[in-house]
């Protein structure tokens, strides 16, 4: 706006200095063909006398028409004649009395006037002479003159003409004019939005500012040759294009846009741009101006809101618990997928928004368990605006949704709420159960028959249950707080491990009733939930009375096996005891038959040798009973034994009659036992098989089968035969079938011990007449 | 050549000393046999220490101290330890014949119930050591 009125003011100024030069112009030619007319009027004096007539006629003509001050003066200054506007100017007069130009000088251009004057004669014209006057009025004013010399008919400088104009307020007007535009300049210059200019005609910018080139990186000069569009983002160039054609087409003359730039390093800038076009009268675009604004940071920050922004819709959306909010006129601003999901709407949750809450509410009102109260509660909280948070409400379709209400405030006033559900169904029912489990397990503490207690790190007594109590017989007052072991403990080296905190073991209380109890222990840390150690817990069973047994056992087995000790020593002092008068009986009668044999009658020594019989039998006898007694598990010491030789050793102990084969069929294993007890197992089994054949070819035989877990023989004979009646009787002690002198009727029962042994079995097969065949199986 | 030994025989039964007497009769040898009831009566006879014996036949089962205790003691001695013992014995029992092993014996021969079988075995043993070296004080 300033701009154009500035502009208007030059123009007007413009137009009036033109139409001066103009008439200035005119005078000056003027002037010229008169001072040339006058030389030729000194030669033809007569005949130039009247034309000087008329062209001063003339010339008086011209002045008149001269709006600017003319005077015409004397080579010394002195005014000669002046016309009104001179009169003017200067405020004096002709009338007044004669004054002189010099005079009127300011004193400061009287030096420039004197060089002027000095031109003027040389030149005999002088232009643009400017000068300060002091008129009558003493005003200071600037003139400028332009002025020339008139000769006389032989040459000679005679007067001065000048046509001087006040330029006081001219100047001014330029003065302040240059001043405006310097102002200008400045507010263009340091602007830090950045201005270009550019017109029809040239293809670069005209002007730019240093805002400009600083924001588009580029030197002022390289601007010269380039165009907004130049730097202009390739996806803001149609939006900039049909702008600008807009403007082209004068259906607009000024447009904004927020567009993107390169700068000379590429680098991309934001700007808010601003294209206003300056038109000719006849509507022609003349210049435009463009100015930009970089607002990079704001669009970051904007761009980095919206995402968040985003973000923060995407969160909502998305969240796991159902979220309402509402404004202050209870209209749904924002709804998520969870809510819609929790109360089974099938809409979108974009399509609640704008929707009135009270609305959807008596819409829901269905879908609550105990609905009475529903809306009245809503009510209230909604009325109240006061926080509440995690109400249970419980939905038909036996979800429980824990319910939040955030009134939102800002700065004081209210803005509307946020309504959050979250679903708590499954937390509910895990509670529930943990709760239910924790009943059942304390039902089970506190009827279990096993005593449990709970200690803290100095094993101070921190609980115990009812079956502690009943075992101690202490009562949990007595118990609690105190160290229990100290006073329970009556016998601490019974196997109670002082050292040890874990584990399991046995201790020897002593009860309140000073009764012994025998507890089996088995204690463990107590951790918290951090893992620290806080102590213990033992549970303890009474074990006293089979603690008793077990005593009660240990002693009768320790009374068994001594008693079993002593028997053994027992039978081996009998069978001694028994022996030696048997010995000496067979030595007296063996001494009585050699000396007494010649005297005695053959009766005599008949039963003299039926003594000897007899004793021997008994020596047998109490042998066999020794042996048999001595079978048993602590008195056995297996080795590897290969039965090949063991039978033949066996065989050679035993006396075989000539008429009798004894053979062994197969090859016989090597097993693991005791050589003894496998020995006399063979040597009787053999010697009664060879001692009970009658035929008169006798036959033994002694045959092996590997089996898969134990080894079974046979040893056959072509005896007497067995009936089936004493098959199992033959095997039990002091029974004999034969009437065998040697027979004491141990023998198999020593069998059948030894197989017992090994865990194998023993059977036979017999028929009376024609032999018998015992099998018998040991163990691998 | 042979040695007439010096035995000292240890038996508390009457008989079972006639037996070897009537044995080393019957067989026409030279030895001298020391009869000692007990175990006692047998240190009795041992502690005079002028004329020890060559051999020790020594039963088990006796009255006051019977063999085995009898045998530790002897062996304890610096002297009678080396006087070779041998058991003369009806007892089988395996724990006798092992602690009379353990405790340091020359022989353990075990009774046989006939007097031939007796008269044989017993002949072994006596010509056994009267072929062997003996220690002579």
């Amino acid at each position: 706006m300033e701009l154009s009125k500035t502009e208007l003011l030059e123009r007007t100024l413009a137009k009036e200095k033109a139409a001066r030069e103009q008439a200035e112009k005119t005078l000056n030619e003027k002037t010229s063909t008169f001072t040339h007319l006058s030389q030729e009027l000194q030669k033809e004096n007569t005949r130039l006398k009247n034309l000087l007539d008329k062209k001063a006629l003339e010339l008086k003509g011209v002045f008149s028409t001269i709006l600017d001050a003319h005077i015409v003066m004397d080579i010394e200054g002195n005014v000669l004649k002046m016309n009104h506007a001179a009169t003017k100017l200067l405020g004096y007069t002709l009338k007044d009395k004669p004054f002189n130009l010099l005079q009127l000088l300011a004193e400061e251009y009287r030096d420039y006037t004197f060089e002027a004057f000095g031109d003027l004669y040389k030149t005999g014209a002088y232009k643009n002479y400017q000068a300060v006057i002091i008129t009558k009025n003493k005003e200071r004013k600037r003139i400028q003159v332009n002025a020339s010399l008139i000769y006389d008919h032989e040459g000679k400088p005679i007067a001065a003409q000048g046509i001087a104009r006040d330029i006081t307020r001219e100047t001014q007007m330029k003065a302040l004019l240059e001043e405006q535009k310097k102002q200008l300049n400045i507010i263009v210059e340091n602007s830090p939005i950045g201005i270009a200019l550019s017109d029809r005609k040239s293809k670069g910018l005209l002007l730019v500012n240093k805002a400009f080139c600083t924001m588009l990186e580029y030197e002022h000069d390289e601007l010269k040759s380039l165009q907004i569009k130049d730097f202009t983002h390739p996806d803001d160039m149609a939006a900039t294009v049909v702008k600008m054609q807009e403007i082209q087409k004068g259906e607009i003359d000024h447009f904004f846009l927020e567009k993107r730039y390169f700068t000379k390093s590429g680098k991309i800038i934001w700007a808010k741009t601003s294209v206003t076009a300056v038109r000719e009268d006849s509507g022609e675009i003349k210049y435009q101006i463009a100015t930009i604004e970089d607002i990079t940071p704001q669009k970051k920050a904007s761009n980095a809101l919206e995402e968040s922004n985003n973000r923060l819709s995407t969160l909502i959306l998305n969240l796991q618990s159902g979220i309402l909010l509402e404004d202050e006129n209870g209209k749904i601003v924002l709804t998520n997928k969870q809510f819609c999901k929790q109360f089974g709407l099938e809409e979108n949750s974009n399509a609640l928004i704008g929707y009135d809450f009270a609305a959807l509410a008596k819409k829901l009102i269905d879908k609550f368990e105990n609905n009475q109260n529903i809306i009245s509660r809503v009510e209230t909280i909604i009325s109240e605006k006061k926080r509440v948070l995690g109400e249970e409400i419980e939905l038909k379709d036996g979800k429980i949704l824990e319910r939040n209400f955030i009134p939102i405030f800002q700065e004081d006033s209210y803005k509307g709420h946020l309504w959050s559900y979250e679903d708590i169904t499954l937390k509910k029912k895990y509670k529930e159960n943990l709760q239910a489990q924790k009943e059942k397990y304390s039902r089970m503490i506190t009827n279990m028959n096993l005593g449990l207690v709970e200690l803290d790190t100095e094993e101070v007594v921190l609980f115990a249950n009812q079956s502690f109590c009943d075992i101690t017989g202490y009562s949990l007052d007595e118990l609690q707080g105190k160290k229990a072991r100290d006073f329970l403990v009556t016998d601490p080296t019974y196997q109670s491990p002082s050292t040890r905190l874990t584990g399991s073991w046995e201790l020897k209380i002593t009860t309140k009733n000073k009764k012994q109890k025998y507890l089996l222990v088995t204690r463990t840390e107590n951790y918290d939930v951090n893992k620290n150690l806080i102590g213990y817990i033992g549970i303890t069973l009474d074990i006293t009375v089979q603690k008793n047994l077990e005593l009660q056992k240990e002693s009768l087995l320790k009374n068994l096996e001594k008693q079993n000790e002593q028997l053994n020593e027992y039978a081996h002092i009998v069978s001694h005891d028994l022996k030696s008068p048997l010995h000496s009986i067979s030595a007296l009668i063996s001494w009585t038959k050699e000396d007494f044999s010649e005297h005695m009658k053959k009766e005599s020594l008949v039963n003299l040798e039926l003594i000897e019989g007899k004793v021997e039998k008994m020596n047998l006898l109490i042998e066999n009973i020794l042996k048999y007694s001595s079978i048993d598990k602590d008195n056995i010491q297996n080795a590897p034994i290969d039965l090949n030789s063991l039978v033949e050793d066996a065989l050679g102990m035993i006396f075989i009659p000539e008429n009798i084969q004894v053979s062994v069929l197969n090859t016989l294993p090597i097993i693991n036992a005791d050589a003894t007890r496998i020995q006399q197992l063979f040597q009787n089994l053999l010697s009664n098989a060879v001692n009970h054949i009658e035929q008169p070819k006798g036959l033994v035989e002694i045959d092996y089968i590997e089996k898969e877990n134990h080894f079974l023989f046979s040893i056959q004979d072509n005896g007497i035969g067995i009936k089936k009646e004493y098959y199992k009787k033959i095997f039990t002690i002091f029974n004999s079938l034969g009437n065998n002198e040697k027979s004491t009727g141990i023998g198999l029962s020593i069998v059948k011990k030894v197989v017992d042994l090994y865990e194998g079995d023993i059977w036979l097969e017999s028929e009376v007449g024609k032999g018998t065949t015992f099998f018998f199986t040991l163990k691998k | 050549m042979t040695n007439s030994l010096s035995i000292l025989l240890i038996d508390d039964d009457m008989i079972e000393i006639m037996k070897v007497n009537r044995t080393i009769k019957s067989l026409g040898l030279s030895h001298k046999i020391i009869e000692a009831h007990n175990g006692e009566e047998a240190l009795e006879i041992l502690s005079k220490k002028d004329r020890l014996p060559d051999l020790i036949l020594l039963d088990l089962n006796m009255p006051k101290l019977n063999g085995i205790e009898f045998l530790t003691i002897l062996k304890e001695d610096d002297v009678l330890q080396y006087i070779p013992t041998v058991i003369l014995t009806t007892s089988m029992d395996y724990k006798d014949v092992m602690a009379c092993y353990k405790i340091g014996i020359a022989g353990y021969i075990l009774k046989p119930l006939k007097y031939e079988m007796y008269m044989q075995k017993l002949k072994s043993v006596l010509e056994y050591w009267s072929i062997n070296e003996l220690i002579k004080a």
